[in-house]
């Protein structure tokens, strides 16, 4: 399932497709909107290929997303492991506020962009900031890295630099 | 025109749907872990209970669920519900709580015990 020979086949045939999908979309336009002038025509036809880009692009995002060729596995994870709350935090609030505009924009009629009140760019705002804060804190006290990687590299690389030094110039040799 | 707002709004619709049922999927199955979402760890690394994070955790998901609610309330009004400033106050002070968790535990805990 992982084969990424197999993925590469799928993935061949979405241009193929999305080169389908925009030629449809021209022979639409031309056969609805033949009696309008060619700068509209031109403006739905250039719309129908920037949408038919965009979904196909997301959509392989999301295959990618779903078969784990992107990872996400440290989607909620703090530097020294474990999961962050204000990561968590900060997904919970994104998903909230952007299903809460999608089903506003369906049900108002005319569709159209809903305000988005102060408060409501606050919350975010305070989201994001505890989630940068968290990081700051956690930059600044490698202590809490609990795997110690940083260190232990850090650690082997000294001690093969002395090592190193050692053997170019042994402790007898120095004039 | 119209069809084609309809079908850009249905794609971005049908994409952050996916976009969170692959998020969500992750987590069911463990491929994003929630492992130590509670824990927070002290300048050793180990990690014990933080009642901070609790509290967080409990003012978001109860903040989002009312928001959630307000939202199916307000449908076909054309403007997002606002929040009473109460409960963004509310909020704010629990990450601020949070957040002087997660620096007391990294700066004000190793001075105290160097000080011992």
């Amino acid at each position: 399932m992982n084969d990424p020979k197999s993925q590469d086949t799928w993935l061949r045939w979405v241009p193929v497709v999305a080169l389908l999908l925009a030629l449809l979309a021209v022979a639409i336009v031309f056969f609805n909107l033949s009696n309008k002038d060619p700068l509209e025509r031109l403006t739905v036809v250039v719309g129908y290929v920037i949408l038919i880009l965009l979904f196909f692009f997301g959509l392989v995002v999301i295959f990618a997303l779903a078969r784990g060729t992107i990872d996400l596995s440290l989607l909620l994870s703090e530097s020294g492991g474990g999961a962050s709350m204000s990561r968590f935090q900060l997904l919970i609030f994104t998903f909230v506020i952007a299903f809460s505009i999608f089903l506003m924009i369906v049900s108002s009629k005319p569709m159209r962009f809903p305000n988005v009140p102060a408060e409501i760019l606050t919350l975010l705002g305070i989201s994001a900031s505890t989630y940068a804060v968290s990081k700051g804190i956690q930059a600044s006290n490698p202590g809490l890295d609990k795997t110690g990687k940083g260190k232990t590299t850090a650690t082997k690389v000294e001690k093969e630099s002395v090592e190193q030094t050692t053997q170019t110039n042994p402790p007898g040799d120095e004039p | 025109m119209a069809l084609l707002a309809r079908l850009a709004l249905l794609a971005g619709g049908a994409w952050i749907l996916a976009l969170a049922a692959v998020v969500l999927w992750q987590i069911a199955i463990g491929k994003i872990p929630l492992a130590g979402l509670l824990d927070a760890k002290d300048t050793q690394g180990d990690p014990s209970f933080s009642p901070a994070r609790l509290q967080l955790l409990i003012f978001t998901v109860v903040v989002a669920a009312q928001y959630f609610y307000k939202v199916f309330a307000h449908l076909g009004q054309g403007s997002l519900p606002s929040l009473p400033a109460g409960v963004v106050a509310a909020l704010g002070g629990s990450q601020a709580v949070y957040l002087g968790g997660k620096a007391f535990t990294s700066f004000i805990r190793p001075l105290l015990k160097n000080l011992e």
